[in-house]
């Protein structure tokens, strides 16, 4: 008994070494775990996504018809505002945007949110910061170094740091930070739809599912019951 | 020590986890067997196509692939609109009610290119002039594989081995463009 | 109507032995009447099996097998396949709760003795299916061709890389190319697909058949066969059907409510069972921060990567004695039966020492599979290398304390 509480408590204690950091350079992530069921947020995430992150990155496995039924946009808006080019269907994968192997080199994002997570995500959009140092003339706390400019400047002011994983601001965006943190949610929502667009059935369809099962072990159960009692 | 068996429990028990049992199994069939139904990239890949009607010229026929099946675009000449109805007693199926071109427009007849005896391509023979099939061709199409012979509106010759008309393909005109497939 | 239901059975037994088999295996197979949840592993196993080979068999239908396209075809499993992403979810969901049963299987059967005379071949065969399960388990997770899949088959294959002399040529035959790529990816592919499966159920016939020729086990390690009634039934036993075929449904009920909670609401596993950098496609020229398996193989890797140290005057390296460690605790496993020199089955009967040897390989199991899934540190490989004895301890002194040990009286019956 008493070797097991060691166990316990090495196994909690280890939960905290050090060294070793859960963001990127970051030792901690802003939490934020992304929701797929408000459409009006995942529509203003694409909205965000078009104007600031489409003419760099490509979501490569997302269809545009998938996008359309999925969020809800009409048709005119689709083809006008969104696709654009006139050779693109709308049952074709979101490419524009630099290739991969570009010289600027911007993932694809369509699983980013998978890979990396949503809070890594939601963090790094948000601690952009001026660096001179940086041939970008920006860092970031979560990926430090990170080649991509600070697009959201105009969105979110800027910042500069003042101490280990801590910034200020130093000018004024056209939001303030709490509108910022909400479209960065919204923004976070979208990726996290696009990296799995089953989200939305599967988290509503689940429940019915689980409680089908939970109908068929207590039909079971009765079941079992009446012949068990011949064996007591 | 066993209580008294209530035959009547046990049997209402095994029908209702019998039906149980039945509606798990075919909860689970259901995503095995809509798995099997086109998926996206299928339904892509089967999608419309356009095509520019400015581009052709009349007399011309255009070949356009549509779900990896060719579909003959004819634009038809005055000349061939007046010959059409003469040919009607020659025809299996006259096909009255399908309008003199059997397309939703009085230019252009839409066809698939596809010989409805065994699948050979037909060629385009629009020019009226006797041809070794047919003393008194008025234009049409004809078939190298087994000598199956259609009108320029893909109606089929009596005493051919092709049993039907070539098929019409679902399309839309809008404007100057041809919309081959479900309108998107 | 019921005679001619005897004469259809009557016309089919004459070419089948349909009857007498239902009859020796389910409606007149005795089976202790009192056991407890850890029994009831053995079905929920072979119910998994099933769900893996039927979602592997719809999976492979838009699966493409090429370097090329694997990556891509899985997300096309996942968005433009209807259900796809269902059968995704199940299939690895599915492979995680096989490696869960399976520990669970084999842990009652160290508790309970199920291995003892005369059920050593049924150990055997189980133990066997465990390395194939392994076996399978790594060939599967390689197919998504991610950057985990191409990864971490690199650390395996490079294992067998290690063997000393004829470690490089094996590693290149193995991967059928100079370094691991698409056509390593093809051959894992008719290997997880085809062959060990058909091994895998080729195995559970032979290990249900030596079971149901020797009688199962029990939670008291009572030889039912002893006293029987005047139909040549055990008194302690019941027929397998319909006690343990009804027990086993609702219990199948409860194993879908958790299987389908976790494929709805978190099919990943929290970053365990489908781990992140699995989302991205493999690149040779990026290695991920962190190389993990999953975490049913963490507590062997822990033990591999536990070994800091070779024999040096033997020409072994760290490397090859890790390698060779690592298959000594899978090895172990499958001579058991000849360690237990206890006259007891069960572990409710077994002296002291048993059961503090049953704890600490409990305990080092579980902690060698927490530490697995972490990076190393000081601290960390010096708890695995502790880990690591616990671990091998109650199988070495086994013949020793299982001799010596003083042992409660067994009850006749149950």
């Amino acid at each position: 008994m008493r070797f097991l509480i060691t166990l316990l408590i090495f196994i909690t204690l280890d939960s905290f070494a050090a060294g070793e950091n859960k963001c990127g350079s970051l030792e901690k992530c802003d939490e934020y775990s992304a929701t797929v069921h408000d459409t009006y947020s995942l529509q203003r995430g694409l909205g965000i996504y078009m104007n600031y992150c489409s003419s760099c990155h490509t979501l490569k496995m997302q269809r545009w018809n998938r996008l359309q039924r999925d969020l809800e946009i009409p048709e005119t808006i689709l083809l006008e505002d969104l696709i654009k080019t006139p050779d693109t269907k709308a049952s074709d994968f979101i490419t524009f945007g630099l290739p991969e192997v570009s010289p600027i080199g911007a993932p694809d994002l369509t699983l980013r949110t998978r890979v990396r997570g949503e809070d890594w995500i939601y963090t790094y959009l948000r601690t952009f910061y001026n660096d001179p140092n940086q041939p970008s003339g920006t860092n970031n706390l979560v990926y430090e170094g990170t080649s991509m400019p600070n697009v959201l400047a105009g969105l979110q002011g800027s910042q500069e740091l003042v101490g280990k994983g801590k910034l200020k601001q130093t000018t004024q965006g056209t939001k303030t930070k709490e509108e910022f943190d909400e479209s960065m949610r919204d923004l976070v929502n979208f990726l996290a739809y696009v990296a799995e667009p089953a989200r939305v059935t599967r988290e509503k369809n689940g429940f019915f599912v689980i409680l089908f099962f939970i109908v068929f072990t207590a039909v079971m159960w009765l079941l079992y019951r009446e012949y068990a009692k011949e064996i007591k | 020590m066993s209580e008294k068996v209530d035959p009547k429990r046990r049997k209402a028990l095994l029908i209702t986890s019998g039906v149980m049992g039945a509606v798990t199994v075919a909860g689970f069939a259901v995503p095995f067997l809509s798995a099997w139904n086109p998926s996206e990239k299928a339904k892509a890949m089967g999608g419309s196509v356009k095509f520019d009607l400015t581009k052709l010229d009349a007399g011309a026929m255009a070949v356009v692939e549509w779900r990896r099946t060719p579909i003959f675009i004819v634009h038809q000449t005055e000349q061939a609109k007046q010959n059409l109805p003469k040919l009607n007693e020659k025809m299996v199926d006259p096909a009255l009610e399908e309008g003199l071109l059997r397309s939703a427009n009085d230019k252009f007849s839409v066809l698939k290119g596809v010989c409805t005896h065994l699948s050979c391509a037909p060629k385009y023979h629009p020019e009226i002039e006797p041809k070794a099939w047919d003393q008194e061709w008025l234009g049409g199409f004809f078939c190298p594989c087994h000598g199956s012979k259609f009108d320029l509106a893909g109606r089929v010759y009596k005493g051919v081995p092709a049993p039907v008309n070539l098929e019409v393909p679902p399309h839309t005109f809008e404007g100057d463009t041809l919309i081959i497939g479900d309108a998107v | 109507m019921s005679d001619k239901k005897n004469s259809f059975m009557s016309w089919l037994d004459r070419r089948l032995p349909v009857t007498e088999n239902l009859e020796r295996h389910l409606t007149k197979h005795p089976v202790p009447k009192k056991v407890n949840f850890f029994y009831i592993f053995g079905a929920l196993l072979m119910v998994v099996f099933m769900v893996q080979v039927v979602t592997g068999i719809w999976l492979m239908m838009f699966y493409t097998n090429t370097e090329e396209g694997a990556f891509a075809s899985v997300e096309y499993i996942m968005r433009d396949v209807d259900y796809g992403w269902l059968m995704r979810y199940m299939h690895s969901t599915g492979a995680s709760a096989f490696f869960l049963l399976m520990y669970f299987h084999m842990f009652r059967g160290l508790l309970y003795g199920s291995y003892q005379k005369p059920k050593e071949l049924v150990w055997l065969f189980g133990c066997f299916l465990l390395f194939l399960l392994m076996a399978e388990g790594f060939l599967g997770y390689v197919l998504p061709w991610g950057q985990m899949s191409y990864w971490a088959a690199n650390v395996i294959l490079s294992l067998f890389g290690a063997i000393p002399f004829i470690g490089p040529d094996l590693q290149v035959w193995i991967q059928g190319d100079y370094v691991l790529s698409g056509i390593t990816l093809s051959r894992f592919f008719a290997l997880h697909v085809v062959v060990v499966p058909l091994l895998m159920i080729a195995l559970v016939v032979f290990h249900i058949f030596a079971l149901h020729e020797v009688g199962a086990g029990n939670p008291e390690g009572v030889d039912i066969e002893k006293h029987r009634d005047e139909k040549g039934m055990p008194l302690d036993g019941a027929p397998f059907h319909p006690y343990k075929t009804f027990s086993a449904l609702p219990a199948i009920g409860i194993f879908f409510i958790v299987f389908f909670a976790i494929v709805f609401f978190a099919p990943t596993g929290g970053g365990y069972f489908i781990e992140k950098p699995n989302f991205e496609e493999a690149d040779f020229l990026k290695t991920p921060e962190h190389i993990a398996p999953v975490w049913y193989y963490a507590p062997f890797y822990s033990i591999l990567r536990a070994v800091t140290f070779g024999i040096p005057f033997l020409g072994i390296t760290s490397k090859f004695l890790g390698f060779i460690i690592f298959a000594a605790s899978i090895a172990i496993l499958f001579v058991v039966p000849w360690l237990d020199r206890s006259n007891v089955q069960s572990i409710r009967y077994k002296g002291i020492y048993s059961k503090v040897a049953m704890v600490l390989f409990a305990a080092s199991f579980v902690t060698l599979g927490y530490l697995g899934t972490k990076p190393v540190n000081e601290m960390r490989t010096l708890i695995a290398q502790i880990c690591t004895v616990f671990y091998f301890a109650p199988f070495i002194l086994m013949p020793i304390y299982t001799k010596y040990e003083k042992t409660k009286e067994v009850p006749d019956r149950l």
